[in-house]
C-alpha cells in the first residue's frame, strides 16, 4: 500500500469515527437554537462557532455527516447486492435473462443519474426512505453492468472450461473462482459510487428534494448559509469543506484500489540516465558498438538488473543474431540500441551504445529522434499491432522518408511504392491505399520491413520479426532481411529465440542468458561446437525431437468420432447463413494413441477440441468417448490450452488448484493418482516446493506444466492439447514436449491441435488436415507431412472474403525464393 | 471489402437510433406512471393554491378538468398522442400552455448547456492530452489535483463558491439571471469544469494506454516526436472510446442545467423542471423530463454512432 493510500485510509477512518461518535462528544443538540448567540465566532464553548440560529456548528457538521453516510451506505447496501446478483445471473445465464437485465440497465444508464434521482426523489417525497430508493434506482445498474461484463469475459475463459471438464458445478465456478476475480473492480466502482452518492444526497437537498430542515445535512447547511454568504462565509465554507474532504478521500482510495487491482504493484519513479564515459580516442571499426550495457527495471522492492554488461559489435553490412530464451534480456538490449526503453517499467540504461561513433546512452530525446528511423530502424515483433490500424499503409511506409530525407509527400510515396515492390508485395497501388486490417500477416511483416528501410538506415533492429508467422512466411521475411543487406548494404541486428532459424541467415551469433553474454562468435562455430550449456540447449531444442511412440496394439477404440459437424446459427439480422465450422469429421483413436490435427486459423481446430472434450455438442454426428457420448465433467477427457496463464485461476496457489482438481475427480469417481499435489508436481517435473506459489509467480513453461498436472489429477483417458507449446520458447518447448511424450507412454491418448508441425510429429502417429471445417487429408503423420511439404492442394491462396485472417497461414511449407 | 465499413457504421447508427427510441418510450412510460401515482397530490395542491381550503368536491372537479379521472393507460395514450401533436397540456400553476413556456425556456438552456459542454470538452481534452504527454510533475500534479478537487465539490457548492469569490469579493460577475455574456460565465463554469475534470482523467488514461501500443512504439522508432505520435497516431486511435465519453459528458451537461439554473436563477428548462417538481405540476414536469431525456439520449446516440464509424474504419467488429 502506498503512502497516499495509507494516509487517505487513516484520515477517512478518523472522519468516519468522528462523525459516528460526534453526538456523544458534543454537549450541544444539533437542533437547539440560541438566538442570543447567532453567528458567533469560534470560542471555547463552540469550537467552530454557531450558525444563523445560534446552533453549534461543529455538532451540526458531525450529525450532518452521519445523515449523509447513513443514506449513502444504505443505498449501497441495496444497490450493490442487487446489481451483483443481476450481473452474475445475466452474465452466466445469457439468453433472455441477459437481454432483460441489459435493456433495463440501458434505460437507467441512458438517462443522467441526476435526472433519475431528482424525479424519483420528488415523486416519492422527501425523507431518508424516498432518498435511498431514488438513489439506489440509479445506482444498481452500473454494478450489474460491470459484473455482467466481467462474468461474460470470463465465462468462456480457458480456466472455466478446465474446471467444467474436471466436473466443477456452476456454483463452485462462480463462487470460488469468478466472484473473487470480480471483487476488485466492484470495490473500485463502489468507491466512485459512494463519492457520487455523497454529492447526490447534498445536491437533492439543495434542490429541496432531500433531507428537510432542521435535520442537519451538509447540502442543506450550504443552502441555509446562502443569505449570509457576504457577511459570514464560514457558514458556507465549513460544510463545503467537510463534504469535499469526505468525497476526496473516498475518490483517492478508489483510485489507489484501481491501480492496485490492475497493476498489482505501484510504479517506481526512475532516476535519470547514467552514461558510463566511453574510453576516449578509441577507434571504432564497427557500425554498432555496445560496451558494458546494463538495463535496470524498477521492481516492487528493489531495482532489478536485467541486462548485465553486454558487449556486442555489428559491422557494416553484417547480420548479427542476438539469441536467448525469454527473460534473457535480448529485447531490452534491442530497445536500448534505439533509445526506446519502456519508461513505464522504470527502465534505465548504463554503459555505452555507440552508433558510428555517436554515443546513444544518455543522448537527449532530440538527438535520438534524428537517429531513429534515419540511421537505426526497427522491424517490430507483432505484425498484428505494429501498424496504426487507422492510417493507410502508404503514409506509414513513407513517414521515415518524409521525416529524415526531406522528401515531399509525392516523392516519399514514390519511395514507399518502390520499397513495397522491392519487398515483393503484389498489387502495390492497392496496398498503398489499404489499411492494415485488409492485409495478411505475411504482407504486414513485409510492409514493416519496407517502412523500416524508408529512412535509409545503416542498421535494422529486427525484434523477433518472425515469431507471429508460420514457418513458410517466416523464411520469406528472413530472406527479405538478407536481401536488404545484400542490396542496400544495411546491417541487421536480428533478435530471436530460435537458434535454428537464425543460424541460416546470420554471420555471427551472440547468445544471452540472464542478461549476460554467454557465448559469441561466427554462426558455424557456435552451432557446431557450443561452448556454453545454454547454447547447446537452444540448439538442441531447435532440432526436431524423435518420432512419436507407437500406440499399444489391439483393444477397443477409446475415441470414436462419426461424421461430426458443427454449424453455428447465423446472426439474427444476417442474410446469409454461416458456413459450417466443422463438417463430416470421422476418426477413431485407440487407448494411448496420438492424433494430430493441423489446419490454418479458422479451419475448425478449436471447435473440434471443444466437441471432443464434450464442452460443446456437435450439431451433427456423434462423439463417443470410452463407450459413452456424455464426456464433459466426467473427468475422462481434459483440455490443455495455448495460453497456460488464462487456464489457471491467478489468485489460487498451485497446490490449492491441484487439490481442488483431485477433490472434484474423486467426487466423480475417478481413480485419482496417489500422493496428492506434491506427487503431481513431481510427475510433471516441477519442484513440490512450488505448491505455495501463485501462477503469476511461475514462468510460462512452469504454468503449462501445472495445467498438465491438473489435467492428470482427473486420471483422464484422453488429453486434447490446443497449441500446447506455441507460446513457449524453444528450450522450454522441448521440455514440455518430452513431458507429453512420457504422459502418452503411460497410456493417456493425446489429440494434438497445432500449426507446429514438429510438435505434431513428436507426439502423434496419425494426422488430419482440416480446411474450412472438413478433413482434406489424413494418414500416418510422417507420410502426410512428407506428402504436403511441397506445394500442396490446400496452399495458402489469398481469400478475398476474409482479409487479415490468415495471420497464421496454413501449416504447409511454401517454396522460398530468396 | 473496402467501403463496407460505411455499411457497418450505418447499421450501428440504425441500431442506436432504434435503441434510443425504445429508451425514450420507456422513460415516458415511467415518468407517466410515477406522476400518475402522485397526481392526486397535484389536484389537491391546485385546489389549495386556488381556493386556500381543500374540499373533496373541489379536488374531484379539478381531477375531472385535468382528465385525471380516466384510467391510466388511456391517459398515457392521450398524453403520447398529444406529444406528437406538440400539445403538452397546461401548467396547473400558471395556467399557461406548456408548449409555449417550454419553447421560451429552451433557448437559454441550449445556450448554457452548449457553453458548458464546450468548456468541458475543450478543457478536458487539452488537460488530458497535456498530462498524457509530459512526465514532469510540475505540469501533471496541478492537473491531477485540480481535477480531483473539482470532482469532490458538488456543483451547487461550486456555484456558491463562484458567487462568493467573483460576485461578492471581486465584483466581477453578476450572481443571478440572464444579462449578456458575463451572466453566462459562472453557470457555464459550474456545468463545464467538473465535466472537464472527468474527461481529462479519461483522456489521459486512454492516451497513455494508446501510447503504449506497439504501433506507437513503431512510430517513435521512425523518429517521430512524442507530440506528433500523440496527434497523428494516439489521438485518432483513442478517438472511438473518447467519443463515447464525450457523448456522455455533453448529455450530462444538459442534465446539469438543473442545478446550475436553479443556483443562478437562469430562466431555462432545468429551472422549470425543478419548480414544476416542487409544485407537483405534472404536465410541465413531464414535458421538461422528456425534452432533457431526448437531448441526452440523442447526443449519446450520435457520439456512439461516430465511434462506431471510427471503429469500423479500423476493421474492428462492433
Amino acid at each position: 500500500m502506498t503512502v497516499t493510500a495509507r494516509a487517505a485510509l487513516g484520515l477517512l477512518g478518523l472522519l468516519v469515527l468522528a462523525v459516528l461518535a460526534g453526538p456523544l462528544l458534543s454537549p450541544w443538540s444539533p437542533t437547539a437554537t440560541d438566538l442570543t448567540a447567532v453567528r458567533a465566532g469560534p470560542s471555547a464553548a463552540h469550537l467552530l462557532g454557531t450558525d444563523h440560529l445560534g446552533r453549534d456548528e461543529l455538532t451540526r457538521l458531525l450529525v450532518a455527516g452521519r445523515t449523509s453516510l447513513g443514506i449513502v451506505l444504505l443505498t449501497v447496501a441495496i444497490a450493490l447486492p442487487l446489481g451483483l446478483a443481476l450481473g452474475l445471473l445475466a452474465g452466466w445465464r445469457g439468453g433472455w435473462v441477459d437481454s432483460l437485465v441489459l435493456r433495463t440497465s440501458d434505460v437507467v444508464v441512458a438517462v443522467p443519474a441526476l435526472l433519475v434521482g431528482v424525479v424519483l426523489a420528488g415523486v416519492l417525497g422527501g425523507g431518508a426512505g424516498g432518498l435511498v430508493l431514488a438513489l439506489a434506482a440509479g445506482s444498481w445498474a452500473s454494478y450489474a453492468r460491470l459484473v455482467r461484463m466481467e462474468v461474460l469475459l470470463r465465462r468462456r475463459a480457458p480456466v472455466v472450461q478446465a474446471l467444467t471438464l474436471l466436473g466443477a458445478r456452476p456454483g463452485r465456478v462462480l463462487g470460488v473462482h469468478l466472484l473473487p476475480a470480480v471483487a476488485g473492480p466492484v470495490l473500485v466502482l463502489a468507491g466512485t459510487d459512494v463519492a457520487g452518492l455523497v454529492l447526490g444526497v447534498s445536491t437533492l437537498s439543495f434542490l429541496g428534494l432531500g433531507v428537510r430542515p432542521p435535520t442537519p445535512e451538509w447540502g442543506a447547511m450550504i443552502v441555509e448559509a446562502r443569505p449570509h454568504l457576504a457577511t459570514d462565509p464560514r457558514l458556507f465554507l465549513l460544510p463545503m469543506l467537510a463534504l469535499a474532504l469526505l468525497v476526496l478521500l473516498v475518490l483517492v482510495l478508489a483510485r489507489q484500489a484501481q491501480a492496485w487491482t490492475t497493476h498489482g504493484r505501484p510504479a517506481v519513479r526512475a532516476p535519470g540516465h547514467r552514461a558510463r564515459p566511453a574510453p576516449a580516442g578509441r577507434p571504432t571499426e564497427a557500425l554498432l558498438s555496445v560496451r558494458g550495457l546494463t538495463v535496470e527495471l524498477a521492481g516492487p522492492h528493489e531495482r532489478r538488473r536485467v541486462v548485465d554488461g553486454v558487449d556486442l559489435d555489428v559491422g557494416r553490412g553484417e547480420v548479427v543474431a542476438l539469441v536467448g530464451g525469454s527473460g534473457s534480456g535480448k529485447s531490452l538490449t534491442a530497445a536500448a540500441v534505439l533509445g526506446l526503453l519502456p519508461e513505464a517499467a522504470g527502465a534505465v540504461a548504463g554503459g555505452s551504445v555507440r552508433l558510428a561513433g555517436q554515443e546513444l546512452v544518455g543522448a537527449t530525446e532530440r538527438d535520438l529522434r534524428r537517429v531513429r528511423g534515419a540511421r537505426v530502424a526497427l522491424v517490430p515483433q507483432d505484425v498484428g499491432t505494429a501498424l496504426d490500424p487507422l492510417r493507410r499503409i502508404g503514409p506509414q511506409v513513407a513517414e521515415a522518408a518524409r521525416l529524415h530525407r526531406g522528401l515531399d509527400r509525392r516523392a516519399a510515396t514514390a519511395v514507399a511504392r518502390e520499397l513495397l515492390v522491392w519487398a515483393g508485395l503484389p498489387d502495390v497501388d492497392r496496398v498503398l491505399r489499404a489499411r492494415p486490417a485488409e492485409l495478411s500477416g505475411g504482407m504486414r511483416q513485409r510492409v514493416l520491413v519496407a517502412a523500416a528501410l524508408a529512412g535509409g538506415p545503416q542498421l535494422l533492429v529486427a525484434d523477433e520479426p518472425t515469431s507471429a508467422l508460420d514457418a513458410a512466411t517466416a523464411g520469406q521475411v528472413l530472406a527479405l532481411l538478407a536481401r536488404a543487406r545484400d542490396e542496400h548494404g544495411t546491417a541487421v541486428l536480428l533478435i530471436s529465440h530460435d537458434l535454428g532459424l537464425v543460424g541460416r541467415h546470420a554471420d555471427t551469433v551472440t547468445v544471452l542468458d540472464a542478461g549476460q553474454v554467454v557465448e559469441s562468435g561466427p554462426v558455424a562455430q557456435v552451432l557446431d561446437a557450443p561452448a556454453h550449456p545454454v547454447t547447446g540447449a537452444l540448439r538442441d531444442a531447435a532440432v526436431e525431437p524423435a518420432a512419436a511412440p507407437a500406440p499399444p496394439p489391439g483393444g477397443a477404440p477409446l475415441l470414436l468420432a462419426r461424421d461430426v459437424g458443427v454449424r453455428y446459427p447465423a446472426g439474427r439480422w444476417s442474410r446469409s447463413a454461416l458456413p459450417p465450422a466443422l463438417t463430416g469429421v470421422s476418426f477413431t483413436l485407440p487407448r494411448g494413441g496420438g492424433l494430430g490435427v493441423v489446419g490454418e486459423s479458422g479451419s475448425g481446430k478449436t471447435t473440434l477440441a471443444r466437441v471432443l472434450t464434450g464442452l460443446q455438442c456437435p450439431t451433427a454426428g456423434t462423439v463417443e468417448l470410452a463407450g459413452s457420448t456424455r464426456a464433459a465433467g466426467t473427468g475422462h477427457a481434459q483440455l490443455v490450452f495455448q495460453d497456460p496463464a488464462s487456464a489457471l485461476d491467478l489468485r489460487q496457489p498451485v497446490g490449492a488448484a491441484l487439490r481442488e482438481a483431485l477433490l472434484l475427480a474423486r467426487r466423480r469417481g475417478r481413480p485419482v493418482p496417489l500422493g496428492g499435489p506434491p506427487a503431481l508436481l513431481t510427475r510433471v517435473g516441477l519442484d513440490p516446493e512450488l505448491a505455495g506459489r501463485r501462477p503469476w509467480q511461475l514462468s510460462g513453461g512452469q504454468q503449462q506444466r501445472v495445467v498438465i498436472a491438473r489435467a492428470l489429477a482427473a486420471a483422464p483417458d484422453l488429453i486434447v492439447l490446443d497449441e500446447p507449446v506455441s507460446s513457449l520458447d524453444a528450450v522450454v518447448r522441448a521440455g514440455v514436449l518430452e513431458l507429453l511424450r512420457s504422459v502418452r507412454a503411460e497410456g493417456v491418448a493425446l489429440v494434438v491441435i497445432s500449426h507446429d508441425l514438429a510438435a505434431v510429429a513428436a507426439l502423434t502417429d496419425e494426422l488430419l488436415v482440416l480446411h474450412h471445417g472438413a478433413v482434406v487429408d489424413r494418414g500416418a503423420t510422417p507420410a502426410v507431412l512428407a506428402r504436403r511439404r511441397p506445394g500442396p492442394p490446400g496452399r495458402p491462396t489469398p481469400d478475398p472474403a476474409r482479409p487479415g485472417r490468415d495471420v497464421a497461414a496454413p501449416p504447409l511449407v511454401e517454396e522460398i525464393h530468396p | 471489402m473496402r467501403g463496407s465499413w460505411v455499411a457497418a457504421a450505418g447499421r450501428a447508427a440504425g441500431r442506436r437510433a432504434g435503441e434510443g427510441v425504445a429508451v425514450l418510450l420507456v422513460v415516458s412510460l415511467l415518468t407517466f406512471g410515477l406522476l400518475s401515482v402522485a397526481a392526486g397530490d397535484a389536484a389537491t395542491a391546485i385546489v389549495l393554491a386556488r381556493d386556500g381550503v381543500v374540499s373533496a368536491e373541489a379536488v374531484a372537479r379539478v381531477r375531472a378538468e385535468l382528465g385525471l379521472d380516466l384510467p391510466a393507460p388511456v391517459r398515457y395514450l392521450h398524453a403520447l398522442e398529444g406529444l406528437f401533436r406538440g400539445e403538452l397540456g397546461a401548467s396547473a400553476r400558471t395556467g399557461q400552455d406548456v408548449a409555449g413556456e417550454v419553447a421560451a425556456r429552451l433557448g437559454p438552456t441550449v445556450t448554457l448547456a452548449t457553453t458548458g459542454a464546450v468548456v468541458a470538452v475543450v478543457g478536458g481534452l487539452t488537460a488530458g492530452a497535456v498530462a498524457a504527454l509530459t512526465r514532469r510533475r510540475v505540469v501533471r500534479l496541478p492537473i491531477q489535483l485540480g481535477s480531483l478537487a473539482l470532482l469532490s465539490v458538488p456543483a451547487f457548492a461550486l456555484a456558491q463558491l463562484g458567487v462568493l469569490l467573483f460576485a461578492l469579493q471581486w465584483r466581477l460577475l453578476p450572481t443571478q439571471g440572464i444579462a449578456g455574456w458575463p451572466s453566462l460565465v459562472l453557470p457555464a463554469a459550474v456545468i463545464g469544469l467538473p465535466l472537464a475534470a472527468v474527461l481529462a482523467q479519461v483522456t489521459e488514461a486512454r492516451l497513455r494506454s494508446t501510447l503504449r501500443e506497439p504501433f506507437a512504439t513503431t512510430a517513435r522508432a521512425r523518429g517521430l516526436s512524442p507530440a506528433r505520435v500523440l496527434l497523428a497516431t494516439a489521438l485518432p486511435n483513442a478517438a472511438a472510446p473518447l467519443l463515447v465519453v464525450i457523448g456522455d459528458v455533453v448529455g450530462t451537461a444538459l442534465a446539469a442545467t438543473l442545478v446550475a439554473e436553479t443556483a443562478f436563477g437562469w430562466p431555462g428548462l432545468g429551472d422549470y423542471l425543478v419548480r414544476a417538481l416542487q409544485f407537483r405540476d405534472w404536465y410541465p414536469l413531464q414535458a421538461a423530463v422528456l425534452i432533457i431525456a431526448v437531448g441526452t439520449v440523442s447526443v449519446r446516440g450520435l457520439a456512439g454512432s461516430l465511434a462506431a464509424l471510427v471503429d469500423a474504419r479500423a476493421g474492428v467488429r462492433t
